[in-house]
């Protein structure tokens, strides 16, 4: 039997769907495997069968995540220091870019190669010199460290992100706000930021993610718990000889959980943002 | 910005060691003369080579693929709940790019344990992937990740190609396979090219994370990538003379990959 040009596209877009419905199943199997050993009880996940059904589920691992691994106070910095991380990157970064935007300089094509240059450099690179200068300022074991750290790091990128956006502004918008008197910072705040809104939430979910999964510059920084943030709390659970892969698991959900909500939410930003790499 | 890497250039040419002594002293270039005879350095670049290429290789392939079959699924499906299943496919692909570095790490460590790992029961054997298979391992797990990402960028550019070609096309007898090597891939040819140099150059900086968290650079330096080199010198070693030299070294090799692509964008576009 012969089947029509249409028969054969069905066809073809089946198989399709199937196929990306398993690579999308593959992917998700990790996370999946992690979610289910984190509710598991202890003798089901150090058990010779780890596929069986478990007999039971708990929660006691996220339990222990916060009365053994200062979860509480790990989770307090990790908010503080994504917030502060998100603030001073999308300010700064976009002043920088609007700037970029509206009032080209002499020297302004370096500045921009030099930001181009930056995201190439190895952020393990930037430890060395940032962990000598958090030494003389005696700032080893802050969270500002940390916070310093990843916003040096995320800016040149914020930079990047946003200048096309500032770009797309009309001019005479901001034309007409002068002319009502306005101070250029105050046409900036009141009316190019409003306009460049989908850049900036793009900015403001990369600065975010940025800030809650940096694991590099806690772990250099800071050895003291109580300024640890969730990332390097859970980097600390593996050490010794017995990795507690149940309260190993329980941490990584928790820490995933926020990341994957925000993402969802501005799941359109973030796409955007993808593709303003370049 | 600047300030770290201008203190990072100054670095390079001291010999500075806070563990025995306190005092920065002038290097000239010794630091780069170690660099270039150092055996594990350079091995630590060999690997880290051999990484990028690999993951970047299997990202650009199976993230493009899956582009086109999602872009074409897309367009295909008809009716309210097939356009549904193809939003909730094309958001599955976002998982995990959203999840943290070290939370996937953890999770893969878990999925590919010798002894309590589903994969190991699934085929009944006992294989401590992440010793036997380390680099093999660690280029899953970077793919697995940053697959999406490539997903993203290449579908952006299928659904951006114009319709009319391919209806063009087929009137004009093209069958399934000639519209897509010579339209679609045309098209969407150079979007890949500079996300594959894109991701090469942050597989080549980037990679820290989920090497550090699974193998360690294990075992032996089979996994010991130049950022987990650098770290390793600075902060364990506490040498931060050599370890400037080896950030210098990483930053020279991706900034003159990251030249030769401005170049190369800058003679495409004119």
């Amino acid at each position: 039997m012969k089947l029509t040009r249409q028969g054969r596209k069905r066809v073809f877009t089946v198989a399709n769907g199937v196929i990306l419905t398993v690579v999308a199943l593959l992917m998700a199997l990790p996370l999946v495997w992690m979610a289910l050993t984190s509710l598991k009880a202890d003798p089901d996940i150090f058990s010779a069968t780890p596929l069986a059904a478990p007999e039971s589920l708990t929660l006691e691992h996220y339990e222990v995540l916060f009365s053994k691994f200062h979860f509480g106070q790990a989770s307090i910095n990790s908010v503080l220091i994504a917030a502060a991380t998100t603030l001073i990157s999308v300010l700064l970064g976009g002043l920088a870019a609007y700037g970029f935007a509206r009032y080209p300089w002499r020297g302004a094509g370096i500045a921009i190669a030099f930001l181009m240059v930056a995201r190439m450099v190895t952020p393990a690179s930037l430890v060395v010199p940032l962990y000598a200068i958090m030494r003389t300022l005696g700032l080893l074991n802050s969270v500002t460290s940390v916070v310093v750290g990843v916003t040096a790091l995320n800016l040149p990128f914020v930079v990047w992100i946003l200048r096309p956006f500032f770009e797309s502004v009309p001019v005479e918008v901001e034309e007409a706000g002068e002319l009502d008197g306005l101070t250029p910072l105050k046409v900036f705040f009141r009316i190019v930021l409003p306009l460049a809104k989908p850049g900036i939430m793009t900015a403001v979910l990369y600065s975010f993610l940025a800030g809650w999964t940096d694991l590099l510059f806690p772990m250099t920084f800071v050895t003291a718990p109580d300024a640890m943030p969730l990332t390097s709390a859970l980097l600390q659970m593996q050490t010794g000889y017995k990795i507690y892969w149940g309260e190993v698991m329980a941490g990584g959900i928790y820490l995933t959980v926020p990341a994957l909500i925000i993402c969802f939410a501005l799941q359109k930003h973030l796409v955007k943002g993808l593709r303003a790499g370049f | 910005m600047a300030y770290p890497v201008g203190y990072l250039l100054y670095l390079a040419f001291h010999t500075y060691r806070p563990l025995s002594s306190s005092e920065m002293k002038p290097a000239g270039l010794q630091n780069f003369a170690w660099l270039i005879t150092d055996e594990s350095t350079n091995r630590s670049l060999a690997v880290t080579l051999k990484f990028t290429v690999a993951s970047v290789t299997i990202e650009m392939v199976v993230g493009t693929v899956c582009a086109v079959l999602l872009a074409q699924f897309m367009l295909a499906v008809k009716g309210r709940l097939g356009r549904i299943y193809s939003r909730v496919l094309g958001s599955a692909y976002i998982l995990p790019f959203a999840v943290p570095a070290i939370a996937g790490a953890f999770a893969w460590k878990m999925v590919l344990d010798a002894q309590f790992g589903p994969l190991n029961a699934m085929l009944d054997r006992h294989t401590p992937w992440l010793v036997d298979y380390a680099l093999a391992a660690v280029v899953v797990i970077d793919a697995w990740k940053m697959t999406p990402f490539v997903i993203f960028v290449v579908l952006a550019a299928v659904l951006s190609i114009e319709p009319t070609q391919y209806e063009a096309a087929e009137l004009d007898g093209a069958g399934a396979w000639r519209r897509f090597t010579h339209i679609t891939l045309p098209s969407i040819l150079p979007v890949v090219t500079i996300t594959a140099a894109f991701r090469a150059v942050d597989a080549f900086t980037k990679v820290f994370d989920t090497v550090f968290a699974t193998t360690g650079g294990g075992p032996g330096s089979d996994t010991r990538m130049l950022p987990l080199m650098i770290w390793r010198t600075a902060i364990t070693n506490l040498d931060f003379g050599h370890a400037a030299a080896q950030a210098i070294e990483a930053l020279l090799i991706s900034l003159v990959f990251g030249v030769a692509l401005l170049i190369n964008q800058r003679r495409g576009r004119s």
